[in-house]
């Protein structure tokens, strides 16, 4: 059996919390909406799913992989996004794998699969479907017949169509489109808005949608705990809670109603949270009472008006991830390498200067360029938050010496040591393609493949590619060994030739 | 005066306020003056966080650590008798020293896991006619009392589980770790129901709490549910118990065939 998983909403009815995660990722009640929903597929005994995916599809892919965590096989299809099912299933071409399930990933719904499946023998016709109150939750199985191929006088797109987002169909056109087998009791929750997400998440934790319990272990009644998550029953005063992996809820924090608190999550001291859903990576500090509220590192989202908040003040919220322990490191490594350099560099500065002086024919003896520097490390790096970068050369034509005063902006941090070379911002507002952006995935630097093997002036799409391969296929070892060219060029004839 | 019940509710209002008044105390003490007072505030947060990362990543550090010093000195300590082993198991019958065998690890991912060799080279083949005899309950596993494809040596080395002993290779390459659920063979994983998946959850490990307690002679759904005890109550500390307790189930030779 294999099933045809639409996971392609875009999610900005979930907006904030899925700016940066898409929609199928968020998870309910420790798992992912997306992972509720293969469970209950691998539970029934389908072994073959295909996931159709659209925003922030690597995210998806680099979570679920390819199924060998559940033993199925797991393939992706890239669509533009909450798209009409039955065109997808057109440039799909699957009609030779038939049978096929075909249902949405990115909607909560309690295990009806293998149910469905059951039932479903009973029933004559080469399109059956399971519909709950609203058609995108159902399930809809497609069958092949031997003498006829399944197509659309069999009403195939219409039934698929019941799937789309987007355009819902009209409930009163549905009776005509198909069979309906009897569907037993299920329970869903489309996640339509951050209410909804909230609710569904507070639902499975307290035992309301049948055959969904939130995962780990009892430490007492109501209480619910993830690996290795430090917590004391007293917390608990009153009502369910689920506690994720590796949190901490200090023994002074109150938990109330139902509460849903992620993986690696801080409650600090005094916090008291009262029917509200923190989301992973979060920081809850000392005295904060949240209630009726979603939680998303600094976010803090009011469920019963709407209010999304942004907590700047790192003692009330925060987000605990912000880069981790390594990436701090490399960072000060870099700017004590930058340093080091640059007082190793200071005997040069003087011919730097004195070149400059003899080429610059009566201008400033320093030129300055802007570029785009890397963005601010927290709370979470995009495009928007990058900052213009002023960097100043010698007016010479001796490549190393003109670069010279670059290595201020590294000791200051503004620029990495191995990296992809930086743009000026015509350059960066220049870019329309998706490959071109991939080079936004590095950190600007000093050293790297384009800065070594292209020419000075090497054309602008040239340069994008050589930073996009790089960007994508960095390790520590390969940077190191950037590191390692660039201090041994400093050797090199090359740079020390100047430029006609 | 004492006695009067309008005291006494004044009383507990005024300490009712004071309890208010203190917490305002201390959110006005923390941001009436953010420039001065929140230094000691900020250092409590970072304090905070680093302790936080140090219980996400140290413990997997640790645990990471722990699998390389062990597996790398017990690796080194034992190179002679390994070599002399692998010369016995050479003489006493031909093919490899060495048994190679697929194993599934951490969410599915296959990996080669190193025994020494206690059957004779066509052991797999010969494994279809005894399929039958299969002595374990349960189904999934295939274990058998006396099985006549085992080599003299082989038994000894069974016996006494040393034929695990080359799989520290695995611990030190990060396949598997000193202490985890038994890694299963692809062919019982596809038996496998989504709850028993639940093991596969962690790196799997030489040993794990049904080996302490008994070993092979537990049924294959409390297998599950000690593996799923472990998964859920790990601690560097619980594995260094576990692994103590090893050594006497290793030494008295239970369950193991």
């Amino acid at each position: 059996m294999r099933a045809l998983v639409f996971a392609d909403r875009q999610g900005t009815e979930l907006a904030p919390l899925t700016d940066q995660v898409p929609l199928a990722l968020l998870p309910v009640a420790g798992k992912e909406v997306l992972v509720h929903g293969i469970e209950d597929l691998v539970g029934a005994g389908v072994r073959e799913l295909v996931i159709v995916v659209s925003t922030l599809a690597d995210q998806i892919e680099a979570a679920i992989g390819d199924g060998q965590r559940w033993g199925v096989g797991i393939r992706y299809v890239l669509s533009r996004g909450e798209e009409d099912p039955a065109a997808v299933w057109r440039r799909l071409s699957l009609s030779e794998n038939l049978p096929l399930l075909a249902l949405r990933g990115d909607v909560l719904r309690t295990p009806a699969v293998a149910g469905f499946l059951d039932q479903a023998q009973g029933y004559p016709g080469s399109i059956i479907a399971a519909l709950p109150g609203d058609p995108r939750a159902g399930l809809i199985l497609l069958r092949a017949r031997a003498d006829t191929p399944l197509g659309d006088e069999q009403g195939l797109s219409p039934a698929l169509r019941l799937l789309n987002w987007s355009a819902p169909v009209r409930a009163d056109l549905r009776a005509e489109l198909i069979q309906v087998p009897p569907m037993a009791a299920v329970t869903f929750n489309l996640l339509t808005d951050l209410p909804a997400y909230h609710r569904a998440n507070r639902d499975l934790v307290a035992g309301r949608l049948p055959g969904m319990a939130p995962p780990g272990r009892l430490l007492a009644l109501g209480l619910t705990v993830g690996p290795r998550a430090r917590v004391v029953p007293r917390s608990l005063k009153q009502g369910v809670a689920l506690i994720g992996a590796n949190s901490r809820v200090h023994p002074e924090a109150e938990l109330l109603g139902e509460v849903v608190i992620g993986d690696e999550v801080v409650v600090d001291r005094g916090a008291t949270i009262r029917d509200s859903v923190i989301l992973s990576r979060t920081y809850v500090g000392e005295l904060i009472e949240v209630a009726n509220a979603i939680v998303a590192s600094n976010l803090l989202i009011r469920v019963d008006t709407g209010a999304v908040l942004r907590i700047s003040d790192t003692l009330l919220l925060a987000d605990l991830a912000g880069g981790g322990v390594g990436g701090e490191a490399a960072r000060w490594l870099d700017r004590f390498l930058g340093l080091l350099l640059l007082v190793l560099s200071l005997p040069l500065w003087p011919l730097a200067a004195a070149l400059a002086y003899r080429e610059s024919g009566g201008r400033p003896l320093l030129g300055s360029e802007t570029y785009l520097g890397n963005p601010p490390t927290s709370p979470s790096p995009d495009a928007r938050g990058v900052r213009p970068l002023e960097l100043r050369h010698w007016r010479t034509s001796v490549p190393v010496l003109s670069k010279l005063p670059w290595l201020i902006a590294v000791m200051r941090g503004d620029l990495r040591l191995v990296g992809v070379s930086p743009l000026t911002p015509e350059e960066s507002a220049a870019r329309r393609e998706d490959w071109q952006f991939v080079r936004d995935k590095a950190p600007v630097g000093l050293f790297g493949p384009t800065q070594f093997d292209l020419p000075a002036k090497a054309p602008i799409e040239e340069r994008l590619l050589s930073d996009a391969f790089y960007a994508r296929q960095r390790t520590w070892p390969s940077d190191m060994g950037f590191l390692w060219r660039g201090l041994r060029r400093l050797f090199s004839a090359e740079v020390w030739r100047g430029q006609a | 005066m004492s006695g009067n019940p309008g005291q006494a509710s004044e009383t507990r209002a005024m300490s009712a306020r004071t309890h208010q008044q203190e917490i305002r105390d201390l959110v006005l003490a923390r941001y009436g003056n953010l420039a001065r007072a929140s230094l000691p505030h900020r250092l409590r947060f970072h304090l905070k966080r680093a302790g936080w990362v140090g219980v996400v990543r140290g413990a997997y550090l640790v645990k990471r650590l722990l699998d390389i010093l062990v597996s790398g000195t017990l690796l080194v300590l034992l190179l002679p008798f390994f070599l002399l082993l692998a010369l016995l198991i050479r003489i006493e019958s031909p093919g490899p020293v060495l048994f190679k065998q697929t194993r599934v690890g951490r969410w599915g991912e296959l990996f080669t896991i190193f025994k020494f060799r206690s059957m004779y080279a066509d052991a797999e083949a010969r494994k279809a006619e005894l399929l039958a005899r299969n002595e374990m309950q349960g189904g999934v596993l295939f274990k058998m009392r006396d099985d006549p494809r085992v080599t003299r040596i082989g038994r000894f080395i069974r016996k006494t589980s040393i034929d695990e002993l080359p799989q520290l290779w695995n611990v030190f390459k990060g396949d598997m770790s000193l202490v985890g659920p038994r890694p299963p063979v692809p062919s019982e994983v596809n038996e496998y129901s989504l709850a028993d998946r639940r093991r596969l959850e962690v790196i799997p490990g030489i040993t794990c709490i049904w080996q302490v307690s008994g070993r092979s002679e537990i049924p294959f759904e409390q297998q599950v549910e000690l593996d799923v005890e472990y998964i859920q109550s790990q601690s560097v500390w619980m594995d260094i118990k576990l692994l103590l307790k090893t050594i006497p189930a290793l030494l008295l030779g239970k369950g193991a065939y």
